[in-house]
């Protein structure tokens, strides 16, 4: 598909370009991959997590919640925040929190949108998310991602799929 | 991961050689062998970074499927090699004053015994 209609079937703005398309660049100089997108993800979320102290508005975290009610409250609070996608979803499935996100109404996607054509994923979710989550969790109610068949995230109908659990 | 971690150990008797991983192209640690406090999974990453640089550079120069990078430092130096038929690399960290060509030896005799267990 064209990117001019990738802009189009995914309602993108410019942010989602300009960050979509930085990210894919560095498939450019071969140093894009899953893990690279994980570690720059820790600064990004870190910096994200400052800049919502600064400006007051932060995610609904409590001690008194469950872990999974608390990480449904801040991936929800990120996602509308960030806009990720046209179409996602939390769900609560045991002690998992599963993140879905429609692939072709995903903004930031650096293969669907940055066009990166790497043959893995680069997926700036599990890391952005996971390292937001824990700086507003509990000590004792830290996150991890559950991987997939050794993957941060499996593409399976059309969908991407996070897990994310209790740090145990 | 025994088979893995046994064929890396081995790298661990040419003198000087302090760190022993094998890492996806996607830059995750399959396996390591290394000093306590070491960080792998940072050096998974950096390995890989500096692979696919590499390999770009090589696409650059048309020089072809990329064998080894050596890099070498004051104190210490890296040799990164693809493992052969398998997307994966291996990374070794000598100290300083190491044998090189030792170390260039050792990855040609295991690096088919690696191929054979990933």
């Amino acid at each position: 598909m064209a990117f001019e209609d990738v802009v189009i079937e995914r309602n993108l703005n410019k942010w989602n370009v300009l960050v979509a398309s930085l990210i894919a660049g560095f498939d450019k100089l071969g140093v894009l991959s899953q893990a690279v997108v994980n570690k720059d993800m820790e600064v990004v979320a870190d910096k994200l997590a400052r800049f919502f102290k600064v400006k007051g508005n932060v995610p609904q975290v409590d001690s008194s919640s469950s872990f999974e009610e608390n990480m449904k409250r801040i991936i929800e609070f990120i996602d509308r925040e960030l806009e990720l996608a046209g179409e996602s979803s939390v769900t609560l499935e045991g002690e998992n929190v599963t993140f879905e996100v429609v692939g072709n109404t995903c903004h930031f996607c650096p293969k669907g949108v940055g066009e990166a054509e790497l043959p893995g994923t680069a997926c700036p979710y599990p890391s952005l998310l996971m390292n937001f989550a824990n700086k507003f969790l509990p000590e004792d109610q830290q996150v991890e991602v559950v991987l997939q068949d050794r993957n941060y995230l499996k593409k399976e109908g059309g969908k991407c799929r996070i897990i994310f659990r209790r740090k145990s | 991961m025994e088979e893995t971690r046994n064929i890396l150990k081995e790298f661990l008797k040419v003198e000087g050689v302090i760190v022993a991983a094998l890492v996806s192209f996607d830059g995750f640690l399959i396996d390591g062998v290394g000093p306590q406090g070491v960080d792998l999974e940072d050096m998974a990453v950096a390995a890989s970074t500096g692979y696919g640089l590499g390999k770009r550079l090589g696409e650059n120069i048309q020089g072809g499927d990329i064998k080894q990078i050596m890099l070498e430092y004051e104190k210490r130096s890296v040799i990164v090699a693809k493992v052969p038929f398998v997307d994966v690399i291996l990374f070794l960290v000598s100290e300083e004053g190491a044998n090189l060509g030792a170390i260039r030896y050792s990855i040609k005799k295991h690096a088919g015994e690696l191929s054979k267990v990933l």
